[in-house]
């Protein structure tokens, strides 16, 4: 074993090699961007990652593997889930090696909620659920509308150009619907609806005038797209694709960075916290933790993009303390931490389709059907008895041995004959639901507690509450009317209560809004307080809305870096 | 209050009775299993699993080394009162059928070398008594009694069965790399289903 680092150059001998124009903090889908954008604008830019490196293809060890391949044919062991509680519920045998180990990296839970984090380079991009959807101004102005949280800075127009530009970079599949509330974007060919689908999608259509059942807008790349791709269809992805089928940092924009010969990657670095010159009234580097060398190193730059993911990114402000910023660089209005959302789901339906016996399909699409929100859309669709909605994510497929096996009685030839036949078409539908972002909802240090390397672990404190209750019995009531109209049997509607962070959509503790009383970002994702600090992760959401959140970092990252490296051009950053 | 109170008086008495299913005690569930007596018997394991599913056109359960499989699973994947629950269960089976020590060489097991009749009025005895309860009051008995030996039995057998690479590419269908995706392909007359979703 020799140096980790080994591929790594660098000089850790003088200051001046030890500064760059940018620095962004973190390497997951939105410090990605981040990298991307500012080495694309020629800014010398350095990438810090707290884990190891992983390089596209070469550090995918489980991509290629067969089920029998595993030793628990992708099942965790019962002392693997006692070792990893909160890991372990989202990881199985073939994508573990992306999700960190829960005795390393400890937390608070002041109330229920589980932390999963992927610490290496790509972060949680690895591992993510690639569902891409664009915000619209029925959620920008929600809030605003709806006397909740703060006003979003910014409107659909702000950042509909973002949400271009990222796509067209990255890959989208999907169909155009033409739906004001879901805006279309610049999509590749959509995904193939199977034949259970498409007779779901229009008898609904049919049934409830208006109700759109469509293909889901995914980051797999339904054919070739800048030199990456095609998805082959295995439904592998968390495991990482040696055919680069679907977008992550590792697969893309990394690659994009480096290509520039502007990057610097520097995985094994923990940011501690963010230097600050209170007499320039700017932030001028980054504190950094060698976990290699278990060295402190200081690196500068002009500019710096935290994107160390929601809850990470407000502990590394938290711990920027300084005689400016008591409270936490950046935190004037005490906000920091506060408001941390994330979607309620796991609640909907599931039925059996008698019929299409004689139809199959060939693949293994690694995407579902998506139902557009339908709720407190217009006056027409108001609820009385919550605000905001919901959008569904479903697929037909005809069940498999694992879960007819145990219900098929008896056992022997005609067992055997039964199990290895394709089972009866069933669809599954589970909805997705905004969460309003509530003050008490939030991550803040722990007095007194530690993590291995001496720094403050986070106490989280998170609840769902009334609106998220009340619309859950919605998620389920309209999906089993959905499944009966379109003559579904064996309905089966289900609630598994989540607990906060089991959907991975952690936002809202670094927020944006218009006065830096109540908010910690402005439109442009500039710390109010410190104008060459950019946070462009999961933190800056106003509200949560209710679709996948990923595609709208992307697209706040690339809009914060254009104009930041404008503004540094243009020598208006500081205003 | 009073219809909760009794509903949960009615699920306390049901979960009773289901506890006493092999007639188990609640200090057996939480002991220390020793897996000695699997490991002696994996040929028994083999002959247990390959009655559930035997060689057709298509190779069986012995075939796909299941029997390695589910002792695998069972000392690493299951719960402690689960495993109890097999361990009691798989000895019970030993004493019915005869066994004697270690069945792991040519010889085979005593259950092995009955015929298949005898095999299924064996193996039906302990699905019958292992039949879990449905719906609540299945999760409840799992939850406080663990799987019974059957259901363990033959939950490992389909998983470690439809998973091996003979199960998934002579008994079902495995597409390695499907390479796309097209979603209304009419059924082939005897078709077996895909190994993987």
């Amino acid at each position: 074993m020799g140096d980790p680092r080994q591929d790594i150059h660098l000089n850790t001998k003088a200051t001046e090699q030890h500064t760059y124009d940018a620095i962004v903090i973190g390497s997951g889908i939105s410090g990605g961007w981040a990298a991307k954008e500012l080495c694309g604008k020629g800014l010398k830019t350095l990438l810090l990652e707290r884990g190891r490196n992983v390089e596209h293809i070469k550090d995918y060890p489980t991509a290629s593997l067969n089920p029998w391949d595993f030793e628990h044919r992708l099942h965790n062991a019962e002392k693997d889930k006692e070792d990893n509680p909160i890991q372990s519920l989202q990881y199985d045998e073939g994508n573990k090696h992306f999700f960190v180990k829960d005795k390393e990296h400890p937390y608070t839970q002041a109330s229920p909620f589980h932390w999963i984090r992927g610490y290496q380079v790509g972060g949680r991009s690895l591992t993510w659920g690639r569902q891409c959807y664009r915000l619209s101004d029925l959620d920008f102005e929600a809030n605003a509308k709806d006397g909740i949280g703060v006003d979003w800075p910014i409107r659909y127009k702000d950042i509909a150009p973002w949400y271009d530009y990222v796509e067209r970079f990255a890959g989208i599949s999907g169909q155009a619907e033409g739906l004001a509330h879901l805006p279309d974007g610049e999509f590749l060919p959509p995904m193939e609806m199977n034949v259970l689908e498409r007779h779901f999608k229009e008898t609904v259509f049919k049934k409830i005038p208006g109700r759109c059942v469509t293909i889901g807008r995914t980051a797999n790349l339904s054919r070739g797209w800048e030199g990456r791709g095609p998805c082959q269809y295995r439904n592998l992805c968390s495991r990482g694709c040696p055919f680069g089928g679907y977008f992550s940092s590792n697969a893309a924009t990394i690659p994009a960075a480096l290509a520039t010969g502007n990057l610097t990657l520097r995985p094994f670095s923990i940011v501690t916290e963010i230097l600050y010159d209170a007499e320039r009234k700017r932030a001028t580097g980054v504190r950094v933790l060698d976990t290699v060398t278990h060295q402190t190193v200081e690196f500068y730059a002009t500019i710096i993009f935290l994107n160390a993911s929601t809850i990470a990114s407000a502990m590394i402000l938290l711990n920027s303390r300084s005689a400016a910023f008591p409270e936490g660089l950046g935190n004037t209005s005490g906000q920091v931490g506060h408001n941390l959302m994330d979607h309620h789901f796991r609640v909907g339906a599931e039925a059996d389709y008698p019929g299409f016996d004689q139809e199959y399909y060939i693949g293994r699409r690694p995407n579902g059907i998506y139902i557009p929100r339908f709720r407190n859309i217009s006056p027409a669709t108001a609820r009385k008895d919550y605000i905001r909605g919901f959008g569904y994510q479903g697929v037909g497929f005809r069940r498999l041995w694992s879960e007819t096996g145990e219900q098929i009685p008896g056992f022997g030839t005609d067992f055997k004959d039964r199990l290895t036949r394709p089972g009866p078409w069933a669809m599954w539908m589970s909805a997705w639901g905004e969460t309003l972002p509530y003050y008490e909802n939030r991550v803040e240090q722990d007095p007194g507690k530690k993590d291995s390397w001496g720094l403050p672990l986070a106490k989280i404190y998170f609840q769902f509450k009334d609106n998220e209750a009340a619309m859950r019995k919605d998620m389920k009531e309209s999906a089993v009317e959905m499944l009966t109209i379109a003559g579904f049997s064996n309905i089966t509607p289900f609630d598994y209560h989540s607990v906060g962070g089991d959907c991975v959509h952690e936002m809202g503790t670094v927020r944006m809004g218009k006065d830096p009383k109540t908010s910690v970002l402005n439109e442009w994702n500039q710390l109010h307080d410190v104008k060459n600090v950019f946070v462009t992760d999961g933190s800056c959401m106003t509200s949560s809305a209710c679709q996948n959140p990923s595609l709208t970092y992307m697209a706040l990252t690339a809009r914060a870096c254009d104009y930041a490296v404008t503004a540094l051009k243009k020598g208006t950053l500081y205003g | 209050m009073k219809r909760r109170s009794a509903i949960r008086l009615s699920l306390g008495l049901a979960v009773g009775g289901a506890l006493g299913f092999g007639g188990i005690k609640g200090y057996q569930l939480y002991k220390h299993p020793d897996f000695r007596v699997l490991e002696e018997h994996q040929g028994l394991l083999d002959d247990l699993a390959d009655t559930i599913i035997p060689a057709t056109d298509s190779p069986g359960a012995r075939d796909a080394a299941v029997g390695g499989f589910i002792l695998k699973m069972v000392r690493d994947c299951t719960d402690k009162k689960s495993q109890n629950n097999f361990i009691r269960g798989f000895m019970d089976l030993m004493e019915r059928t005869g066994e004697k020590e270690g069945t792991s060489g040519k010889a085979g097991s005593s259950f092995g070398q009955r015929s298949l009749a005898e095999r299924t009025a064996i193996l039906a005895h302990f699905e019958q008594q292992g039949r879990p309860y449905s719906g609540t009051l299945g999760k409840v008995q799992h939850r406080l009694a663990g799987d019974s030996f059957f259901t363990i039995l033959k939950r490992y057998t389909i998983l470690g069965y439809c998973s091996s690479r003979r199960g998934a590419t002579e008994g079902l269908r495995y597409d390695y790399i499907p390479g796309r995706y097209d979603g209304n392909v009419p059924l082939q007359p005897g078709q077996r289903s895909w190994a993987t979703q």
